[in-house]
């Protein structure tokens, strides 16, 4: 069977390097698979089935917002139109505190915007604040996965 | 002296240009002035008509209005001008203001005014108005320049702060005492920075947001204050006297918050005595004009500050202190607490005696509308 997924999508190295360590600190047990851009998950989502049963969708995507080409804001509007993965929840994670940003985000359909930490050990915070919520409390659109 | 010669002395004293006009608009006399203002010789200008002088429309509009001028249909009173058109024997256009008036000499009407050539002011007025202009551009540009700084500079260096701490984590045991030292440095150090453009980032914000006025009970601020570090005043032995109670005002309260909690971890900061003392109050209470904005002032019994400081502590980044790592801070809150004064149209300066203590007084400018009872 597939491991459960978080697609992160992201242009910075560093930043998922951050967030990849700051999971590993919780006990998740689901594997992140990066894209350095929207681009490259759409290129992958195309040729995906998400109807057939050994691929499961990813428990969430973490998007990030100022990238080059299509930048978040676009690709959360994509994600939202796309029947395959509109379901899927959307974390914002980025540097930009604008107001504008954040109400846009939400009015497209994002189910949290989070302010890129700056130290490490707010982001150790941030990692396993998601973990409880997504995968403790809340109930996920894929059948079978119930809140531990 | 006859009556004529006194009469031009007097004319030529005068520092504008001086020109009286019989009832038929002829010049009669003029002054030196109106010679170089309008460049004609004497000879030429008496006995030329007066809208001679004048450019398009007020050439042709002259007649008409020296006519209702003399059958009384116009006001004959004394007048003046502003912002018309000289114009120069060489056709040049110039800007002028005009004072006139109508005069009775013996049984003749005349018409005497003094013309003032507003090239230099107006040069003036141009020269300041591009000034401002550039002077607002370019704090637009530092605004901007502030904001994106803080915020592009942000990212390498929290790649730089997150790596290095990896390092240490994945390699600690593969170094010596020496090399997770540097490692620890390099923490520090980036920390340091992400502080300062912190601070960079917040002080071009209070330079621009706009401020949330409403009335706010400074009693209760100092409470709030008091409270914020409740553990700190009693750690460090501080006493914090009000000898008055202190009024509500209209500001904006965060902000206010702010310059008083500066002020007072200042005063505790910057403090040898065994116990601390700090006095809010306001300068003059009694005397004070219903209209004028309070002096507030906190003073505290520390070290003191020479007056050659006085200046600078206002700088931005700029500390006076070696202080520890541990203690050091950026060096930003009285830059802070200067600029959000500012921002209510305030003043804040200081008196001090070195080793004896500090009181900073400050204002709060028009926000203040009334005080309550």
């Amino acid at each position: 069977m597939k491991k459960h997924s978080i697609i992160l999508i992201d242009d910075n190295p560093d930043d998922c390097e951050s967030l990849v360590r700051g999971f590993q600190t919780t006990d998740l047990s689901c594997v992140i698979k990066w894209y350095d851009s929207p681009e490259k998950y759409l290129d992958y989502l195309s040729d995906i089935d998400y109807d057939h049963i050994n691929n499961i969708l990813p428990i969430l995507i973490i998007l990030d917002l100022n990238m080059p080409g299509i930048d978040g804001k676009k690709m959360l509007g994509i994600i939202k139109a796309n029947d395959k993965i509109k379901a899927v929840p959307v974390i914002i994670l980025t540097t930009s505190t604008n107001q504008d940003d954040i109400l846009e985000c939400y009015a497209n359909g994002a189910n949290t915007y989070i302010q890129k930490p700056m130290s490490f050990e707010k982001m150790k915070k941030i990692c396993d604040s998601l973990h409880n919520y997504w995968f403790k409390v809340a109930r996920l659109p894929q059948e079978g996965i119930y809140p531990l | 002296m006859n009556r004529k010669s006194t009469l031009a002395d007097i004319m030529n004293i005068v520092l504008d240009g001086f020109v009286i006009a019989d009832d038929q608009g002829i010049i009669r006399a003029v002054n030196k002035n109106i010679l170089t203002m309008f460049g004609y010789e004497l000879r030429e200008l008496i006995g030329l008509r007066v809208k001679e002088l004048m450019p398009e429309p007020y050439y042709s509009k002259h007649d008409q209005y020296l006519k209702n001028s003399l059958n009384g249909k116009s006001k004959n009173e004394f007048m003046t001008l502003k912002d018309l058109s000289g114009k120069r024997k060489d056709g040049r256009i110039f800007p002028i203001n005009i004072c006139m008036n109508q005069l009775k000499m013996d049984d003749d009407i005349m018409f005497a005014a003094t013309i003032r050539d507003m090239t230099a002011e107006k040069n003036h007025e141009k020269i300041m108005k591009d000034y401002i202009k550039v002077l607002k551009n370019s704090n637009q540009e530092l605004d901007d320049f502030a904001h994106i700084a803080s915020h592009d500079l942000k990212e390498p260096l929290r790649g730089l702060s997150n790596h290095s701490l990896f390092l240490k984590e994945d390699y600690e045991s593969v170094l010596d005492a020496d090399g997770i030292k540097k490692i620890d440095r390099m923490i520090y150090l980036c920390k340091q920075m992400e502080k300062l453009i912190s601070d960079l980032f917040y002080f071009s914000k209070i330079r621009n947001q706009k401020l949330a006025i409403k009335e706010v009970d400074l009693n209760e601020i100092i409470e709030n204050i008091k409270s914020m570090i409740e553990n700190t005043l009693i750690e460090k032995n501080v006493k914090i006297f009000i000898p008055q109670k202190l009024p509500h005002i209209i500001c904006d309260g965060l902000r206010i918050t702010e310059v008083f909690r500066n002020l007072i971890v200042n005063a505790i900061k910057y403090n040898d005595k065994k116990e601390k003392h700090i006095t809010i109050g306001i300068v003059d209470s009694e005397l004070r004009n219903k209209r004028d904005p309070f002096i507030f002032y906190v003073k505290d019994n520390g070290i003191g500050i020479l007056e050659e400081y006085y200046s600078d502590i206002f700088r931005i980044f700029k500390r006076l202190n070696n202080e520890s790592d541990e203690l050091k801070g950026t060096g930003v809150g009285l830059t802070f607490v200067k600029k959000i004064i500012e921002r209510h149209s305030g003043e804040i300066w200081l008196k001090s005696e070195f080793g004896q203590g500090t009181t900073f007084y400050f204002t709060i400018g028009e926000h203040i509308l009334y005080e309550k009872t």
